[in-house]
């Protein structure tokens, strides 16, 4: 916020003089909009004249930190860049992450490492643990594997657990995605790791628990008896 | 004796002088130094602070809100090629924030849109979004190069009296927030637009 005012009193002083000639519809919109944000915060009067005095007034308090927009997650939204910039990237290295897994690609050194980078960056997210957990299942003859996933699983429940309707959130979203991984292996590939199923078993009887949906239930008792396949 | 043993004294007072005018320099350059580095963000930017944003919207994205915006942004006939939505839950909070991305370096161009007046139904859009819980949005524009360039944010609550015709576009502009974080970039870019 602190070099906001700096930044929108040069935008307006170096745009001034260009806006009667600018013909683009919305690009002129967007600059009416511009003008009649800088009225109504008084940085111009409503000729577009710049008063100097509110501006240095609004500079003078932005640079020694008094700028504010007296709300504070208004105040956190403003000094968002770069926690955007994360959300995309985590968001940009899980799908790819998801996409190799989809197309079978090796899980160690291929798919695994987007997901790290995707928890490194946003390690609060349980979305990232989930989908790394069900990648880890999927890493057939990875060194303890089944515990890793174990551990990502444990650590997106203990992240959500008290706050009941982000818990049963993270439950549905592990289930989603482990519903579309096993539905895509099975067209693909016709075979579908074992690991799978009782993941989703596990996560519809958790789903049934919390909500005591009979729908739960009776999807855990079909992927159970896909489960008595493999015995 | 008398003057002999008073010339001596004085080179010490010279030195205290000195001293005392070295550390009040060093303090100036100390504070100045410490402002700058408060003020470009550097402990925030090399990790070893978190900003309040990051503390506070680190959960995880509410991905089915986001797509419910995305969708009535469509339907508004805005245009969405480079148009990325993410609805933050506020941590400690039953709010949530929407973060409209408009990346031009993804193809993101206002003029593209099917819309009369993008702006107004991009309004529209966001206060319907109130209705899930979003109570603020924001909309950060990206240029080609992918830079971040400025930050406007808003209180959806504003955004629904403005399209319930409550509130004129001067009131709703006075309850708007803009901020950058790149300030040279920002300036090379309008001066780009004017070109």
């Amino acid at each position: 916020m602190r070099r906001t005012i700096i930044a929108l009193l040069l935008l307006i002083v170096l745009l001034m003089p260009f806006l009667s000639s600018c013909d683009s519809g919305d690009l002129q919109l967007l600059i009416d909009y511009a003008k009649m944000w800088a009225m109504v915060h008084g940085i111009t009067d409503s000729d577009g004249h710049i008063d100097t005095g509110a501006g240095l007034r609004y500079v003078a308090g932005d640079a020694l930190g008094f700028g504010t927009t007296g709300d504070k997650e208004g105040d956190a939204v403003i000094d968002s860049a770069r926690t955007v910039k994360d959300i995309r990237y985590a968001e940009k290295e899980a799908k790819q992450g998801w996409k190799d897994l989809y197309d079978g690609k090796e899980v160690a050194t291929v798919v695994l490492p987007h997901y790290n980078n995707a928890v490194n960056t946003r390690d609060k997210d349980y979305s990232y643990y989930n989908e790394r957990g069900i990648a880890h299942l999927m890493d057939l003859n990875g060194y303890k594997s089944q515990e890793a996933a174990d551990k990502d699983f444990q650590t997106a429940g203990d992240m959500t657990y008290d706050h009941s309707y982000v818990y049963e959130t993270m439950y549905r979203q592990r289930a989603e995605k482990l519903e579309q991984l096993v539905q895509h292996r099975d067209e693909v590939y016709h075979a579908v790791p074992k690991r799978l199923y009782v993941a989703l078993s596990d996560t519809y009887s958790c789903l049934y628990l919390r909500t005591g949906w009979a729908q739960y239930k009776q999807l855990q008792q079909q992927v159970d008896t896909k489960l008595m396949g493999y015995q | 004796m008398t003057q002999q043993n008073a010339a001596p004294e004085k080179p010490p007072k010279k030195k205290k002088k000195h001293i005392v005018g070295k550390i009040i320099l060093l303090v100036i350059v100390l504070v100045i130094g410490l402002g700058a580095l408060l003020f470009f963000k550097v402990p925030q930017n090399i990790g070893l602070i978190k900003s309040p944003a990051e503390k506070m919207f680190a959960t995880t994205p509410d991905r089915e809100k986001a797509a419910t915006i995305m969708t009535n942004l469509q339907q508004a006939g805005l245009n969405t090629t480079g148009v990325e939505v993410y609805v933050m839950p506020v941590a400690g909070t039953n709010d949530s924030v929407a973060f409209v991305v408009l990346d031009a370096s993804l193809g993101f161009d206002i003029s593209a849109s099917k819309s009369v007046d993008p702006v107004k139904d991009f309004i529209k859009v966001i206060s319907a979004a109130q209705a899930s819980g979003v109570n603020r949005a924001a909309v950060t524009y990206f240029n080609e190069q992918g830079k971040a360039l400025i930050t406007a944010t808003l209180p959806t609550a504003d955004a629904l009296a403005f399209s319930q015709n409550k509130i004129t576009a001067q009131q709703l502009m006075k309850k708007v927030d803009v901020g950058t974080e790149d300030t040279a970039a920002f300036v090379n870019e309008v001066l780009k637009q004017i070109k």
